[in-house]
């Protein structure tokens, strides 16, 4: 949706008004213009209007013309005033927003970010995360409000992140899916009311049709006639005999619960349980329970709070955009785009190196910086774990995870430092070293020669890549690709997920942005030669992380055992080499000044494959042991293949996602990985080797990865460096 | 005019979209200090009496000596009675309700809720306060309601005076 506004902004005047449902950041349904909204499923909505409309449609047909005539006209009146009350009331639960909480605009989110950083001393190694609660006294009792890592905000007391919906829903209930809706604030009421009058109904219409065949039974004397006789009023029984138990019994609990102004969330938490000795009272309650009824029921109703039909100005989608960041590339990428190629060479060194890498004609470049940039997105999700759920709630509640969850958050945190840092790098640094830096960009081979200090590993690895856009087209029909498609449609559907979630936009941003590039460069090689001074005293400890990994190369395949940190880094600068020349990483390195941060700069997004690297490096070691510098070749080679495979689960993109679509594009270039992969480690491994190996490793390789991220961790470390590195670098 | 406007929309947000990179540069060069960031200064809300929608009444650091204390507060502390106001479980308002809720909340369609007048009220106010205090002091309160009844957002104009 978003991505049509971007598209429509960009390509042609709009002759239409957008309205700001049609950029809203949840997984909501509109209806009607706007008019109406909806969770994002509503089948088993379609199942519950179907069981009570068919239902009372047997009861009005079958038995109301006998009970009319027999017992009292007015039944079926009060039947049909019944159904009418429940079925509005089920379309109001269904159709109201419930409550919706917007997301902060990008300003916004940037100044409590600043108003919650914690000041962290310059020279202190580890990076000490803004706290992700804050604490208030509501009425006398504290209540801790938790950060909602994707609507930016601090949730409001009662309010909870509803994770099918993607929105943070105030006085949330529950998500119920027999009404289609989130059940919060604004449309409690018409639950409750639903499903009292629901009860009402289904008890009538179960007395009703009971009564009917108690009659019945009186004239026929026989049970299998009157089963016969009326057969649809036996099934009416049975259907209310059974859901009228759950019915009563829920419109019970919810009488409790507006009775003493709880919601279903906090009953099933015992936030207002005695536990422990220590009684906390609701300090929501008004102490009455009439009052507690007719404040939830007929009290006032705020208004929606999304504007849902509101237009959406320019300002608005400048702010929701900045929000949801990784679009931002996107924007310049497509305008870039339509200027064309030449266009793109000078808009952003990024683009220049893709041009320059594959020699194509405008369309195609357009298209292959699409999948670029979802490759890139599907980088960093991997390394976030396939597997994780989209919603920090789910991991706030697991205490194992608070760590993984506290760096995530730290990224979160940073992405807006880093979304500003990246022009700042741009501009100041001095022109002589951006254009020598450019220059090197945009010519690999340029590169290479002016590095030549660098050791032949790196050499090889530029190499290797520089062969590769010529076997981009051959390698299309190839069964590898087949198989790895294949595979695709499995695990798509979590893929389509997580790219969706915002958290990951942030991600991207922290980690691809320049500053933290920047930012990561000390820290990790400072870390990296740390770990190997032990070994190699006579390391010389330069900044020029090139020869610094490049040894590291060395001593570790001499020991691989050791395969600490460090080896990480190692791999990671290894892995980099590739990646970060399509990258918009690569632009950081530029602006950096240090050719280290190269090596260094996009580690916490690789952590996963450097992971799998590893263990194919174990392998390849048995194997041969001495030959190093080929062996680092196929290294990078296999873990050019790697990518591609997860680059491919990535594949198919959903355009109306916008972080997918931001980043439609390094896929071609993995595949050009691939294709070389496929020429000079064909042997090695094959496609479905890898896709299954990815699968395999990715949940344990990040296990460990979170494992590893205490203290030095390199998530830490880039975001510390990106707080104290950024003034001077700057 | 409605069928130029979005038009100029359009080109509004490209340009925007071409200045960006100067903004986040200002941006990111205050990132350090305090003021820097953002000129933009949210006021959060304030929970100590429940839920219901009330605003902290502390000037921020940020805005001393742009604006006095007491015009400030007293500013918020109308706000916050309105809002009070709004919520209030009086007598009418529970009449509203279940008027409402008797005719499956069709009425709803043809009526304005005392919510929503209510905040009619607040935009009314907010934009007097802004003609006659906030914008020549170079700043501009915007509508809580705007920002979805999370916060006030007071953004600091690039040049005092009247705009």
């Amino acid at each position: 949706m978003n991505l049509l506004c971007c598209c429509c902004g960009n390509m042609a005047p709009n002759t239409r008004i957008t309205r700001k449902w049609e950029l809203f950041a949840g997984r909501n349904k509109f209806y009607c213009d706007g008019l109406l909204m909806s969770a994002p499923h509503t089948g088993v909505f379609y199942l519950t209007c179907i069981l009570i409309t068919g239902t009372s449609a047997l009861f009005f047909a079958f038995d109301c013309p006998f009970l009319a005539t027999r017992i009292n006209p007015i039944i079926p009146i009060v039947g049909a005033v019944l159904y009418f009350f429940t079925m509005s009331s089920l379309l109001r639960t269904t159709f109201t927003d419930p409550g919706v909480i917007p997301r902060a605009s990008h300003d916004e989110a940037a100044y409590i970010e600043k108003q919650i950083e914690v000041p962290n001393s310059l020279n202190s190694p580890t990076y000490r995360p803004p706290p992700r609660t804050k604490e208030v006294l509501v009425k006398g009792q504290t209540v801790k409000l938790k950060y909602c890592f994707t609507c930016k905000i601090f949730r409001p007391p009662r309010a909870s992140h509803c994770s099918l919906c993607d929105n943070c829903v105030d006085r949330f209930d529950h998500h119920c899916p027999w009404v289609g809706n989130c059940v919060g604030k604004r449309n409690y009421r018409f639950f409750y009311l639903f499903l009292v009058s629901l009860a009402f109904l289904a008890v009538f219409i179960f007395s009703c049709s009971v009564t009917h065949l108690v009659l019945l039974m009186k004239a026929e004397q026989e049970i299998f006639e009157v089963i016969k006789k009326a057969p649809f009023t036996v099934i009416v029984v049975f259907i209310c005999f059974f859901s009228i138990w759950s019915v009563i019994g829920l419109a019970g609990f919810h009488t409790y619960l507006t009775t003493s102004d709880q919601t279903t969330n906090e009953d099933l938490k015992g936030s207002f349980s005695s536990k422990g000795g220590q009684r906390s009272i609701n300090p929501y309650s008004r102490g009455n329970i009439c009052l507690n009824c007719c404040h939830i029921l007929c009290g006032p109703m705020t208004p929606s709070l999304i504007d849902r039909r509101g237009i959406a100005t320019d300002d608005y989608i400048l702010q929701m955009q900045q929000h949801s960041s990784p679009r931002h590339p996107l924007s310049d990428v497509m305008s870039a785009s339509h200027v064309g190629s030449s266009g793109m060479v000078t808009a952003q060194p990024v683009i220049a190196g893709v041009s320059t890498g594959i020699n194509v004609g405008g369309n195609d470049i357009k298209n292959r910086l699409y999948e670029e940039s979802n490759a890139s997105s599907a980088t960093l999700g991997a390394s976030n774990g396939i597997y994780r759920p989209r919603s920090y709630d789910n991991l706030q509640n697991a205490p194992e995870l608070i760590q993984p969850l506290l760096d995530d958050g730290n990224s979160n945190s940073l992405a807006h430092l880093v979304d500003n840092e990246i022009p700042l790098s741009q501009m100041d640094v001095p022109q002589t070293q951006t254009a020598q830096m450019q220059r090197q960009f945009r010519h690999h081979k340029d590169r290479v020669q002016t590095s030549s200090s660098d050791s032949n590993n790196i050499i090889n690895t530029f190499d290797s890549n520089e062969c590769n856009p010529d076997d981009v087209i051959e390698i299309v029909g190839k069964s590898e690709v087949v198989v790895a498609v294949a595979a695709i449609a499995a695990t798509s559907q979590a893929r389509e997920r997580q790219n969706r979630s915002d958290s990951y936009n942030n991600l991207f941003y922290s980690d691809s942005g320049p500053a933290n590039a920047k930012s990561n460069t000390l820290p990790s090689s400072v870390s990296a030669i740390e770990s190997f001074d032990k070994e190699s005293p006579d390391l010389p400890q330069e900044n020029n992380a090139v020869n610094l990994s490049a040894s590291v190369d060395m001593k570790d395949s001499g020991d691989l055992p050791e395969q600490t940190e460090s080896t990480n880094e190692k791999q990671k600068s290894n892995l980099l080499k590739p990646i970060s020349q399509i990258e918009n990483v690569y632009s950081n390195v530029l602006q950096s000044g240090a050719p280290c941060a190269k090596h260094v700069d996009s580690n916490p997004s690789l952590h996963v494959y450097s992971n799998l690297m590893d263990e194919q490096k174990q392998h390849e070691l048995t194997l041969q042991m001495n030959k190093q510098y080929k062996q680092l070749a196929q290294k990078n080679i296999t873990s050019a293949g790697v990518m591609l495979s997860s680059a491919l689960l990535n594949d198919d993109l959903d355009l109306d996602d916008p972080v997918s679509a931001s980043f439609v594009a390094q896929e071609n270039v993995d595949s050009s990985f691939l294709s070389a992969n496929g020429k000079v480690c064909d042997s090695s491994m094959s496609g479905l080797n890898r896709l299954r190996m990815l699968n395999n490793t990715t949940m344990i390789n990040t296990a460990l990865d979170l494992d590893s991220l205490d203290g030095s961790s390199l998530g830490n470390n880039s975001q510390s460096c990106l707080v104290k590195e950024a003034p001077p670098l700057s | 005019m409605s069928l130029h406007r979005p038009i100029v929309l359009d080109f509004l947000e490209t340009s925007k979209k071409k200045m960006s990179p100067t903004k986040k540069k200002k941006m990111s060069q205050g990132l350090t200090s305090l003021q820097g960031g953002s000129n933009k200064v949210f006021i959060q809300r304030d929970y100590s009496e429940g839920t219901s929608v009330k605003f902290h009444t502390r000037l921020p650091s940020e805005l001393e000596g742009l604006i006095e204390r007491q015009v400030f507060e007293s500013t918020i502390n109308r706000l916050n009675e309105f809002f009070a106001e709004a919520e209030k479980g009086s007598c009418s308002t529970y009449c509203e309700g279940c008027i409402g809720c008797i005719t499956a909340y069709l009425v709803y369609m043809c009526s304005e809720t005392h919510y929503e007048k209510t905040l009619r009220k607040i935009s009314k106010f907010i934009a007097s306060q802004n003609e006659r205090v906030y914008n020549p002091k170079g700043l501009q309160v915007i509508d809580p309601t705007y920002r979805g009844l999370r916060v006030i957002e007071i953004s600091v104009l690039d040049r005092p005076g009247r705009t």
